[in-house]
């Protein structure tokens, strides 16, 4: 790591004026800092101490975001799950279907109409059922076919 | 620690990933019935995931319409003799002493309850459907709904 040379108040004075006119590199600006941070800077550069931000002050070093790792997790978590819930929903949206003779068709309409169809199969046949039973409820029905068997 | 929480992290997004509904029915043999004959020539077949239909509420609904192939009528019956254990026989109707309708009850998978309806029709044609349903709503609403369809 290189050093930063120290410099004196006239040779800071000449690199100041360098900096203003926007000739130094970034060793020469390093070295600015450098002195421009020290405990005892005479009064005439306190205009240039608040023009590097040292005024006040010390110059702060701007912070590192530092996110933690469990933070980064539980925001890819979020993320997957939410991308797998879109997904879910999409898959199962996509498997209504209905397969007609081999043929696979996805038209919501027409695979409601085929289930409908398919719950009308077995309404018609339930109604045979209790047709069939109603017939054999009533009695004149039940006595005719008695009837066959009675010897005269 | 850290990783322990990662690890939960990740096996939840899998259980999120695997939909309980599409592998509800897996369970049961009727399930081979849909895989062997769904794709068959004379066969219409229905999937539908959260529908209503008419006045119905189907989380699931599955059904199968088979024309004339009584290999697949014998199937299907072996299948159900196997589902019926462990499920409540809700109605059963003979003809000739062969069962033509069973509505069969099963255990609810979740808040869902589970119907299998089946009928084999010989007149006009041999028709047997099939019908597996998931659904919120009552079962005895659900086949009140059914049966007063038609009337």
């Amino acid at each position: 790591m290189n050093r930063i040379p120290k410099i004196n108040p006239k040779e800071a004075d000449a690199l100041l004026q360098k900096y203003y006119e926007g000739e130094t590199t970034n060793a020469e600006e390093k070295s600015i800092y450098e002195f421009l941070s020290q405990k005892t800077v005479p009064e005439r550069f306190d205009a240039d101490k608040a023009i590097f931000g040292f005024y006040a002050g010390k110059r702060q070093k701007p912070k590192a975001i530092h996110i933690p790792l469990m933070k980064w997790a539980s925001i890819a978590a979020i993320f997957f799950g939410l991308i797998i819930l879109a997904k879910g929903f999409y898959i199962e949206k996509q498997n209504d279907f209905t397969y007609i003779n081999g043929q696979k068709y996805t038209d919501t309409q027409m695979v409601k109409e085929q289930a409908l169809a398919s719950l009308d199969n077995l309404s018609a046949s339930c109604n045979e059922i209790e047709t069939s039973t109603e017939n054999l409820q009533n009695k004149d029905l039940v006595e005719s076919q008695l009837q066959l068997f009675c010897i005269e | 620690m850290k990783r322990n929480k990662i690890y939960f992290l990740l096996l939840l997004a899998m259980a999120l990933m695997a939909s309980p509904k599409l592998y509800a029915q897996k369970d049961l043999q009727i399930s081979k019935v849909f895989e062997e004959y769904g794709k068959m020539k004379g066969v219409v077949m229905v999937e539908l995931t959260d529908e209503v239909l008419g006045n119905y509420n189907f989380t699931l609904f599955k059904s199968i319409t088979i024309k004339n192939n009584p290999n697949a009528s014998k199937f299907i019956r072996e299948c159900l003799k196997r589902d019926e254990s462990g499920a409540k026989k809700i109605k059963q109707v003979f003809t000739n002493g062969i069962p033509t309708s069973i509505y069969l009850q099963l255990p609810r998978n979740g808040k869902d309850n589970r119907l299998i309806l089946f009928n084999e029709s010989k007149t006009p044609t041999n028709q047997i459907t099939l019908i597996y349903i998931e659904t919120p709503s009552d079962t005895e609403d659900v086949l009140k709904l059914l049966l007063k369809k038609n009337n």
